[in-house]
């Protein structure tokens, strides 16, 4: 007779390949690796008594099954696995993950529900954390959300037009409309609204907009670069949108998940902010390299977007007085800084900084 | 000519002796090993300050170097930190730990290792198990430190039920490792 042993042994194989197909972007195989891992994870479970005695077993095994079951997106079998798990004498580490597995899979089930309510124009954002109550929320948490969002509005609509990063439309289409918040963790609709008498270009609606930023959204979460730069197609426009959706992430303290739902998807941003780097590798380029690297702190103070590039002025607690320098896809999001602050990562010689990137301090 | 005595860690064996872990993710894990320590320019031999009960310097080797296919690959720093940091606190535990890596369990897109010095139980197979909670960190800074860590570690595993822990924080920048048991 097979036992708990070979049975779980057999799982966790199976649940490692799962994690190695996820990782080389194979997606689907990955959930069906889950789900033959859960099958058996499940049945090992099902062998050990339901005594005190048989703890911890027990609830580790009914934990990784429900785990493996909402990796491979079976949220109904992972509460069930989860509530077998939670009945018998969990240890109070396991039952508290138990508890936590349970919060997230009642948050994907109730995103996915929510899909089917959505007009195509919309998008809904989703915030959960430590500082969110039942409909209630700290302005500065739900205020750098919205605005992240707008300026991906706007400037994902001028991209998909043909826009030149830094151009402006002749005439402005949408307006962003804000929908009352509602009930749930803290979820606030938006709507982008074809302004009255504006006429679309042929073939052109906000459900394309709302479309692609939802792939792009995917893309920031799944940390694959190549295509997004490919789908924003500049710099600029990758620079800025990574940079907003950075400041939309949750920060794995106060807010620790963000969603975003349209009538078609919905993606999770997992990545903590501080995981989402905005200037990569590849775009740190020689000759900054060789420039001097400087970090300054200090409350950002003036901006200036006269010139090709933004300039933007720093000073420090001595009131010395350094320039920022801004490339253009990062000029909406230093501005969300203005009069905060912040300590600055750049490059450059004397009080001139090419900006790289910054935080915020208490 | 010297002879040091410095016990090893030898990166290229984490498959080894290891039967929890498939081929596939300790190739994963060395990889991720070999781009954290090129990160700060080692070459193999380093020395690593490994604490556990008692400081000791322990010599790493490995073979093979980071390219830039894996650099690209292996960009998400954060991740690639935390398996790194899971690769060497299963060698160490395989090779300098009184305990033997036996099982696993899934934990969303990660795995949890449980430590067990002996379990001959192939019903209750976690009943004599200690939990490996590990954790990386790539440079330490003033505000993020493997003394910290190990205490923020410890405050979130409130002592409560049956469940033993042993917390290995790996810190590459400098290298150092500090193992404790609660």
């Amino acid at each position: 007779m097979t036992t708990v042993r070979e049975l779980h042994n057999k799982a966790m194989l199976l649940a490692q390949e799962a994690i190695i197909a996820k990782e080389q972007g194979d997606r689907e195989n990955s959930e069906i690796l889950a789900r033959q891992a859960c099958q058996l994870e499940e049945q090992a479970a099902n062998m050990v008594p339901f005594s005190e005695n048989s703890e911890p077993t027990r609830s580790i095994l009914y934990k990784s099954a429900a785990s493996l079951a909402y990796q491979s997106k079976d949220f109904d079998k992972a509460n069930r696995l989860i509530i077998q798990g939670l009945s018998g004498f969990p240890p109070y580490q396991i039952e508290e993950e138990l508890n936590n597995l349970f919060d997230q899979v009642r948050f994907e089930r109730n995103l996915r529900t929510r899909e089917a309510f959505i007009d195509s124009d919309a998008i809904e954002i989703t915030i959960k954390g430590d500082s969110v109550g039942s409909g209630i929320i700290p302005y500065s948490e739900l205020k750098k959300r919205i605005d992240g969002m707008v300026s991906i509005f706007d400037k994902t609509t001028l991209r998909l037009l043909q826009g030149q990063f830094g151009t402006r439309l002749k005439q402005k289409l949408f307006e962003p409309l804000i929908e009352a918040p509602k009930a749930g963790s803290f979820i606030v609709g938006m709507k982008l609204e074809v302004l009255p008498n504006k006429q679309l270009p042929l073939l052109f609606n906000a459900e394309i907009v709302i479309n692609e930023i939802m792939l792009g959204i995917e893309r920031v979460n799944n940390n694959d670069e190549v295509s997004l730069r490919e789908q924003m197609g500049s710099n600029d426009y990758y620079s800025h949108f990574v940079s907003m959706t950075q400041e939309m992430a949750p920060d794995g303290k106060k807010i620790n998940l963000v969603a975003f739902t349209s009538r078609n998807k919905t993606v999770n941003l997992t990545r903590n902010r501080d995981d989402i780097p905005i200037v990569t590798i590849a775009e740190t380029d020689k000759e900054q390299e060789k420039e001097t690297a400087i970090v300054v702190e200090g409350v950002l103070d003036y901006a200036n977007s006269q010139n090709k590039k933004s300039e933007m002025g720093l000073t420090t607690d001595n009131n010395e007085q350094y320039t920022i320098t801004v490339d253009a896809g990062l000029e909406d999001y230093v501005r969300g800084y203005y009069k905060r602050y912040v300590r600055i990562y750049g490059t450059g010689i004397n009080k001139q900084i090419h900006f790289i990137r910054l935080e915020e301090l208490d | 000519m010297a002879i040091n005595n410095y016990l090893k860690i030898d990166i290229d064996t984490v498959g080894h002796g290891i039967p929890v872990l498939v081929e596939g993710v300790a190739a994963y894990y060395k990889e991720s090993c070999i781009i954290c320590l090129d990160h700060h320019s080692y070459s193999t031999g380093v020395l690593m300050m490994v604490s556990y009960g008692i400081e000791k310097e322990v010599q790493v080797f490995w073979t093979g170097e980071a390219t830039d296919k894996m650099r690209k690959a292996y960009r998400d720093m954060k991740r690639t930190t935390d398996n790194a940091a899971c690769a060497f606190a299963l060698l160490i535990m395989r090779d300098h730990g009184n305990y033997g890596i036996e099982q696993a369990s899934a934990d969303g897109s990660t795995i949890d290792y449980y430590l067990s010095s002996t379990n001959d139980d192939d019903t209750l197979i976690f009943n004599y198990s200690a939990r490996l909670e590990v954790s990386g960190i790539l440079s330490e800074t003033e505000h993020n430190t493997t003394k910290k860590r190990i205490q923020a570690k410890k405050k979130r595993l409130k002592k409560d039920g049956n469940l033993k822990d042993i917390i290995v924080v790996v810190c590459f920048n400098p290298l150092k490792t500090e193992v404790i048991e609660v």
